[in-house]
């Protein structure tokens, strides 16, 4: 009796002892975002462990310091932050609170993925003076350049980059991930991009400026914002404006991310008889957004069902064409 | 001796390295004067227009004034000193006065274990509102049990040492050695007089949305024999000492929904503190007292906020603590007072507030109404308030 249990208790330690090497082995990473922590998913497969800081339901631009956060910086291996200032709210606090030297800024495991784009990749960087008055915007530019996938492309490159340097056991392994996961994303772009098509030229209206870089790649023309300036919501002078706007220009388009309330678009919307489209802001904001790449085939998608809905084929095309852009 | 030395280290450590780069080493040339390494400055103003139902010449205190006030100017730099030092430092007014040193510290951002050392003259880690400027807070004044027993506020050259705790869950534990100026609780002249200060802080995720904190707090130290402002009771002898023992426990529930966390939330907040002195071995009954407020954002710059606060002060203690309300009132028999505050809040950015507020306030026999419309505006480079 006493040595079956004994045998079962030595049986569990061995085991405990196992599972704990394998997990000791793995490399502990936090992201500030669920697609980046998507992205590194991928490159990184089984000799990763990988958590989010935010969920995709929440505004990434305006979360609190909390200690618990703290508490996974505080047993990770590496950080990847999305950077051009989009955290700088709440990461700096973060990371002096985790008292962690591995992701202390400069060390090792610190990583601004936006340091995979070029200069001409970030769009909407404020020329000249910056203050105030013009709202919450971001003097390094727009930060929701993961919303291009090309740009995907190019942060997995520097992730498995990183993931190799910090493990260079694995290195082969991360390498055959990133091109797996370039095949794949490369062969995804090509079909968004087929489906889209018919898109290029078509003019909406968002609500922030959250979508350029999906709107860029894809050739839709952003006409306008309902907010007042980034991050202030609309007058109703303003509303008013904008909906005199698409009423004269026939935009029957308004988009607003998942985590912005909508009555205030809601209203522009209807007085425009124009569409709301609410899209996932994030990784897992909505519905079938479960990584990175089923995020942008969910954006693409609502696009093109939203615009197949509203608008009259070949209308945006002809506008295209008197703006001498096709 | 010995306290006023460590103090003086302290402040002239912190100052020395804000002014490293003025010592003439060659090694400044590396950066040269580029703005981009100048510190992220800020300055805040909180203004405010008051009416109250007060008339009695015996109570006189600023928070039942009326009229228009410029409650406080400040000015914050901070900067990271190097790889392994950031800083900090906060001057302000009182009122129109000048402006005045209200901290300057140095914070580690590298040590070889889990430890972060703070050091300068700072707000103390005592509960959670002790941490926070004016400018932070709910209401347009701090609770009464924390003007009670700090005056209003426990900000000593110090140094603490806090401790990430390694439990699943959010433990910091924070020891303290502080100077000894309080005016209320310390201002010892004993070489030994420090006040020793330990807080332990703990945060669960209840679930995603909503966090429970709960922290605890103690300081003790020595007023040695001292005969300061606020003469000793005639009872004590020479050589007789005296120790200041506070107290207390802090409790935050926090409720912020994931996906439109910007345009609601809740939190309910309360501390009770508890302070005794020690006189030649004998402990005085407490004067005690606790708050608990609730903070209610119901749209995107909309909060409705309410207060209450109580506190209690035994007769035996009023020589020690002077009156921070001041009111003229029979010492022999103690004092009890609480306040009612209730505030809607107009918050356009985290970079202006409107605020209208109502206090009702009660001393022992005395009551007051007050009605207070603060503006509190800050420009400049902030750094983020903690959670």
């Amino acid at each position: 009796m006493y040595a079956k249990a004994g045998k079962l208790i030595l049986l569990c330690m061995l085991l405990f002892t196992g599972v704990h090497s394998i997990q000791a082995q793995r490399l502990r990473i936090v992201t500030t975002l669920p697609s980046l922590a998507s992205i590194t998913e991928h490159v990184g497969g089984g000799h990763v462990v990988v958590n989010s800081i935010t969920r995709g339901s929440q505004d990434a631009h305006y979360i609190e310091a909390k200690p618990s956060y703290m508490m996974q910086l505080h047993r990770a291996d590496l950080l990847i932050y999305s950077g051009l200032e989009l955290e700088i709210g709440w990461l700096p606090l973060l990371i002096q609170g985790a008292r962690n030297q591995k992701v202390a800024v400069g060390s090792i495991g610190h990583l601004n993925a936006s340091a995979a784009l070029s200069e001409e990749n970030v769009v909407q960087k404020p020329r000249g003076e910056v203050d105030r008055s013009m709202g919450d915007v971001h003097p390094l530019g727009n930060p929701h350049y993961l919303l291009n996938p090309y740009h995907g492309l190019k942060v997995a490159d520097l992730i498995a980059e990183k993931l190799i340097q910090l493990d260079p056991s694995h290195e082969q392994r991360y390498q055959q991930n990133l091109e797996d996961f370039r095949r794949t994303l490369q062969s995804r772009i090509s079909d968004w991009e087929r489906r889209a098509s018919g898109l290029a030229g078509l003019e909406v209206v968002c609500y922030h400026p959250h979508w350029t870089y999906t709107l860029d790649w894809l050739g839709i023309i952003n006409t306008g914002y309902i907010e007042l300036r980034p991050g202030i919501p609309p007058s109703p002078k303003h509303k008013m404006a904008m909906t005199q706007l698409m009423q004269q220009r026939d935009i029957r388009i308004v988009i607003i991310s998942s985590w912005k309330e909508p009555s205030k678009a809601e209203e522009v919307a209807k007085a425009s008889d124009a569409t709301l489209v609410i899209l996932p802001g994030e990784v897992r904001a909505l519905g079938e957004s479960e990584d990175y790449i089923t995020w942008i085939d969910y954006v693409v998608s609502e696009l093109v069902k939203t615009a197949s809905g509203v608008v009259t084929p070949g209308r945006h095309r002809h506008r295209r064409q008197q703006r001498g852009t096709l | 001796m010995l306290k006023n030395f460590t103090a003086l280290m302290i402040v002239l450590l912190v100052a020395c390295i804000h002014n490293a780069s003025a010592q003439g080493t060659t090694d400044a040339a590396a950066t040269g004067i580029s703005r981009a390494f100048n510190p992220a400055i800020s300055i805040n103003g909180l203004l405010s227009g008051s009416a109250s139902d007060n008339t009695d010449e015996i109570w006189t205190s600023p928070d039942l004034t009326s009229g228009l006030q410029l409650q406080e100017i400040s000015v914050d730099f901070s900067a990271n000193v190097d790889v392994y030092l950031s800083s900090r430092a906060t001057f302000s007014t009182e009122g129109e006065d000048g402006l005045g040193l209200e901290e300057i510290y140095l914070t580690t951002l590298q040590m070889p274990v889990p430890v972060t050392l703070r050091g300068g003259k700072m707000l103390n880690t005592f509960g959670r509102h002790n941490l926070y400027h004016l400018h932070h807070m709910a209401f347009t004044e701090p609770p009464l049990i924390l003007k009670e027993i700090f005056g209003p506020d426990l900000n000593e050259v110090s140094l603490e040492a806090s401790y990430l705790m390694p439990v699943s869950w959010y433990m910091d534990v924070t020891f303290g050695l502080l100077n000894g100026d309080n005016t209320n609780l310390f201002q010892g002249t004993d070489q030994f007089d420090f006040g020793y200060l330990w807080h332990l802080d703990n945060l669960w995720d209840v679930t995603d949305a909503v966090t429970l904190r709960f922290g605890s707090s103690l300081l003790r130290g020595g007023r040695g024999d001292h005969t300061g402002e606020n003469a000793p009771p005639a009872s004590l002898l020479p050589g007789d000492e005296v120790h200041s023992s506070v107290w207390g426990v802090d409790v935050q529930l926090k409720w912020r929904p994931l996906r439109y966390g910007r345009y609601r939330s809740c939190t309910i907040q309360g501390e009770y503190i508890n302070t005794t002195l020690n006189i030649a071995g004998h402990t005085t009954d407490p004067l005690h007292g606790y708050f608990i407020q609730v903070l209610r954002k119901f749209q995107l710059r909309w909060w409705l906020q309410g207060r209450y606060g109580w506190f209690r002060r035994p007769a035996e203690l009023s020589p020690y603590f002077p009156e921070p309300e001041q009111l003229s009132y029979d010492v022999s028999t103690g004092l009890t007072g609480y306040r009612y505050s209730a505030a809607i809040a107009y918050v356009p950015t985290e970079f202006s507030a409107f605020r209208l507020q109502y206090n009702y306030t009660r001393f022992a026999d005395y009551s007051a109404h007050r009605v207070t419309f603060q503006v509190n505006v800050t420009i400049g480079s902030h750094p983020a308030h903690k959670y």
